[in-house]
């Protein structure tokens, strides 16, 4: 078996959420009435002359600065010349051998570097609705001349996981400078996946395919796992892979390749004269540069000195801006306050809930967001706080925490309507801890030759017994209590 | 009458707007069966307009309070047919007005109607149209020029005191030469292109055909100027147009492009040029040879620039969304790419003519992969050379004066079957668009034969003041621009098969 190695390289398209289009001043708002946020400049009607909207050129610029690109001096924009019913000029207003960034890069959690060959600006194209039974399609060009950013990376990325991760990280820094709303489902980030094989680190490039109608982040990594599968086996068996487009069949699971022949096609790009190129200021650059927010990379740098956290739970938690400016303003709210007894210090235990149950329910709920919990950071702070006055168990608040979600109630609402809080009855407890010293002769003998953890496992056995509603602190304390006594 | 004529008899109410529609419309009628003009007009329509403007009235905020003006058939007018003179445009009403028809209006102007035109601009004889060709007034057998043949023959036959035109490549000047009336090619970024249906892009500029220069004058003075829907338009403030006129020319420096006095100028054009020389020494200017050395490439270049564009611009006639769409054969399968694909190549097939098709084959062979650096980005760099010509001939003189063609009108039919014969009726005009600067055609003259000859003005960039200063000192001095073809048009062809 030979085995091969997988180069992968990510287009992905950016929606850029601007009041108006690129070159016109219509709405770009997403799910109105087909053809209903048109203008004679987005129809393409005979006549009509694009005009640049700064603000997309201010946002292109913002992001090819965070992902460390260098700025094209003066901008040029090019014609690409291509027919379909969706373009309405019969040519797509784009940027050409002159990107407004080039040659930045990202880095993955992994710590591997990720270049970007360019950033440019672009116009979107409209939407075809087919009617096969009608065998017609209709036009919907409220889309036309959205504006986008392309994002084009290196051939960098060595397996399905690690584009994964890419997207992640790009998804997060773009969520950071606010220019667009990342959403995959609805179209505002699309991503298109060129995939090789090649048979040793010294290999040419083998012959690379196209994979479209990518429609998440997971249908990315699983197109490439399948697409490297099938090219695997076609190499293995001599056969030779053929350069061409496939799309990802989410259903099926498989790629497959276009129908019917395609267009080789010569775009004929040339200068588009209808927008006069510009110098970029460097003062301009400057500005924007100095406008940039802190971005996840430093933010973890931040996290990590600041809070104590562990590096990959600094990174974990401002990957995506919204978690961390959920997390720091839990902190902000909690308070310095007296670490819970027993258990990790505060500042760690906001971040273990946040990357351990709240993540786990996002993800159950499919959200992109921690804001989509409707669970905000006070309501964070406050279930930690019934855990530290002993009023619940932490095994209890993840509970309360389910039932929170659920009923949109408070977390000490629900403790007092489902009378969930744990047992501080001292008597209980008592009377528990003597079982456990009972049952556990090894531990006791244990703890009394100095060794602490046996202390922490019988309180764990107590707890085991009460079913979790005992007050851990309280636990802890009898234990000692009758241990030290008897 | 011309603009300035119409407008005293509305001061001194010796007319009103409704008397000066009413006598054009009749006019119209006698000669448009004979000159085919137009490529559209509604009378309704007309007096539509001037009943609202007599009822609004003059005021110093229209300063084309009743003025009538035609229109040429690729600059929009809001709900009027705007077609290009082309088929594939056929039905087409534009939902928005062209920045131009918009300031007009608001001037208070008339719009008489659609000019017709050589299909696409693509033409020097105004034969290239889907209505048929245009006639010349002063001879019925000579073509009027193009592509804004309409335009100039309209205002030659006294149908339109004024009209627009579009200039890419001598569409203005040539066809104003031709018939002997007044044409400004403003600087590339003078007037606003939002609305002008898009020849290349790099080289239109839309612009007035009058009968004197201050007419030409005065509608530039309401058309000029910044417009933010058009990123080309130079952000630049528009001089008063109408002071710079009575200015005297005394000591300007005029310069004569040797290049342009060569081999393949008619000797009625050459005299006419020289006669013109002399009335402007006579008026105090100096004139001087200077060279514009990369004249000889300036037509290779713009027929590789100009159809690279229009290639690309004409992409979007494709009967998708307006305009002519073939009708699916009954044979084609259902099969979605093959229905599309027929669907492009039949409505494009279809709705445009030969010449069209020629320079879309053109255009798009020369931007196409391996030719893009032997043939376009070539054609750019001599556009530089070009332009730098004009550039250090104005550091010499302040204007230049050239024939605006080599000939005067040719006979219809002539070179239709000879596209590079015709190509070269505009090797007078093409550099001036490639270089962006200025030029005006101004009638100098006639043939034994009584067709007018035209003199070309050339200036640097946004100098049209200059250009109007020195022409209206011209016509000060001469009455070439008084002269009127005769009712009665001759047709020297019709003559000609009588002998």
């Amino acid at each position: 078996m030979t085995s091969f190695i997988t180069v992968i390289g990510l287009e992905v398209h950016l929606q850029l959420k601007t009041a108006s289009k690129i070159f016109c001043g219509c709405s770009t708002g997403f799910g109105a009435a087909p053809n209903s946020q048109v203008c004679p400049v987005c129809l393409g009607l005979p006549g009509v002359l694009p005009v640049l909207n700064r603000q997309v050129f201010l946002s292109g610029l913002r992001v090819s600065l965070a992902l460390g690109c260098g700025i094209q001096p003066r901008i040029v924009f090019h014609r690409k010349n291509y027919f379909y019913p969706d373009l309405p000029k019969g040519y797509q207003i784009s940027q050409y051998d002159l990107p407004l960034g080039a040659h930045g890069s990202v880095e993955i959690p992994s710590g591997k570097k990720i270049r970007i060959l360019r950033v440019h600006m672009e116009e979107d194209a409209g939407k075809l609705i087919h009617r096969p039974e009608e065998g017609s399609s209709l036009v919907d060009l409220n889309r036309a001349g959205v504006p986008l950013l392309e994002i084009v990376s290196q051939p960098d990325l060595e397996s399905p996981e690690q584009a994964y991760e890419y997207l992640k990280t790009l998804k997060g820094i773009l969520g950071y400078l606010d220019v667009s709303d990342c959403d995959m489902e609805k179209g505002s980030l699309r991503c298109d996946a060129n995939v090789s094989l090649k048979e040793g680190a010294a290999a040419e490039l083998g012959t690379k395919v196209e994979i479209k109608n990518l429609n998440s982040f997971r249908a990315v990594a699983r197109a490439l796992s399948y697409e490297i599968q099938r090219q695997g086996k076609m190499l293995q068996q001599g056969e030779k892979v053929s350069q061409e487009t496939r799309l990802w069949d989410d259903l099926k699971g498989i790629t497959q390749g276009m129908r019917g022949k395609e267009f080789a096609h010569d775009y004929r790009y040339f200068p588009e004269p209808d927008l006069v190129p510009f110098a970029v200021a460097a003062d301009g650059i400057k500005e924007a540069r100095a406008s940039l927010p802190e971005l996840p990379s430093q933010r973890a740098e931040r996290f990590v000195r600041q809070y104590g956290l562990p590096r990959p739970d600094a990174v974990g938690l401002t990957a995506s801006r919204s978690t961390a400016d959920y997390y720091e303003a839990a902190v902000k709210t909690k308070g310095p306050g007296t670490p819970p007894v027993p258990g990790p210090p505060v500042l760690k235990t906001l971040a273990n809930w946040i990357l351990g149950d709240l993540a786990r329910e996002m993800n159950e709920r499919n959200l992109d967001s921690i804001d989509g919990l409707s669970f905000g950071p006070e309501r964070l702070v406050e279930l930690v706080d019934l855990i530290d006055s002993g009023k619940i168990s932490g095994k209890m608040a993840k509970e309360v925490l389910i039932e929170s979600l659920q009923s949109g109630q408070a977390p000490a609402a629900v403790v007092q309507s489902k009378k969930l809080s744990q047992v501080s009855d001292k008597e209980a407890i008592r009377t528990a801890a003597r079982q456990v010293i009972q049952e556990q002769p090894k531990a006791v003998e244990d703890f009394k030759q100095g060794k602490n953890p046996a202390l922490m496992f019988m309180v764990g056995q107590l707890m085991k017994k009460m079913k979790g509603a005992a007050n851990p602190g309280l636990s802890q304390e009898v234990l000692k209590e009758l241990l030290e006594k008897g | 009458m011309t603009l300035r004529q119409i407008q005293e008899s509305y001061r001194q109410k010796k007319a009103a707007p409704v008397q000066v529609a009413e006598d054009l419309l009749r006019r119209i009628e006698q000669q448009e069966p004979k000159i085919h003009a137009f490529a559209w007009m509604d009378p309704q329509r007309v007096r539509e307009q001037v009943k609202e403007l007599e009822k609004a009235g003059p005021s110093a905020e229209r300063p084309l309070w009743g003025i009538p003006l035609l229109i040429k058939d690729n600059i929009c007018v809001r709900g009027a047919p705007t077609t290009c003179a082309s088929k594939i445009l056929a039905g087409f009403r534009p939902p928005y007005d062209a920045t131009v028809v918009e300031r007009l209006k608001k001037a208070g102007a008339i719009l008489l109607g659609m000019a017709n035109m050589d299909e696409f601009a693509f033409g020097s004889s105004c034969e290239h149209s889907c209505y048929g060709p245009t006639r010349n007034p002063w001879d019925l057998g000579y073509v009027p020029g193009g592509s804004s043949g309409g335009s100039a023959a309209a205002v030659a036959a006294r149908m339109a005191p004024a009209a627009l035109g579009s200039d890419t490549g001598g569409s203005i000047r040539q066809p104003a030469s031709f018939c002997g009336v007044v044409g400004l090619k403003p600087t590339y970024g003078r007037i606003s292109r939002y609305g002008l249906i898009a020849f290349a892009s790099s080289l239109d500029q839309i612009g007035p055909i009058t009968r004197t220069v201050e007419d030409a004058a005065l509608l530039t003075q309401v058309m000029a100027g910044p417009d933010p829907r058009d990123s080309t338009c130079a952000d630049l403030a528009v001089p008063d147009y109408l002071r710079a006129l009575g200015q005297p020319i005394h000591g300007l420096r005029l310069g004569l492009p040797k290049e342009y006095l060569s081999a393949g100028v008619d000797p009625e054009v050459r005299k006419a040029i020289e006669e013109a020389l002399t009335v402007f020494r006579k008026l105090g200017a100096t004139v001087k040879e200077v060279s514009l050395p990369h004249t000889e490439y300036a037509v290779p270049t713009y027929y590789i620039v100009a159809t690279a564009e229009a290639s690309s611009n004409l992409a979007r006639f494709d009967g998708v969304r307006f305009g002519h769409r073939a009708r699916p054969s009954t044979s084609s399968g259902r099969a979605e790419g093959k229905t599309m694909l027929e669907m492009y190549t039949r409505s494009r097939e279809e709705g445009f003519g030969p010449e069209a098709k020629r320079r879309i084959t053109l255009g798009t062979f020369v931007l196409s992969s391996g030719y893009y650096d032997a043939y376009y980005a070539r054609a750019l760099k001599v556009r530089t050379l070009i332009q730098q010509d004009f550039s250090r001939a104005f550091e010499q003189v302040d204007c230049l004066v050239t024939p605006t063609a080599p000939t005067p009108a040719f006979r219809l039919g002539e070179k239709m079957e000879d596209p590079l014969t015709m190509y070269l009726s505009d090797i007078f005009t093409i550099s001036i668009n490639l270089a962006g600067v200025p030029a005006l055609s101004l009638p100098c003259g006639f043939t034994p034969a009584g067709l007018p000859v035209g003199m070309q003005l050339i200036a640097k960039p946004f100098a049209e003041d200059l250009l109007f200063r020195v022409g209206h000192a011209y016509q000060g001095a001469t009455d070439w621009h008084e002269r009127e073809p005769p009712d009665e048009i001759a047709s020297s062809s019709l003559r000609g098969s009588s002998q």
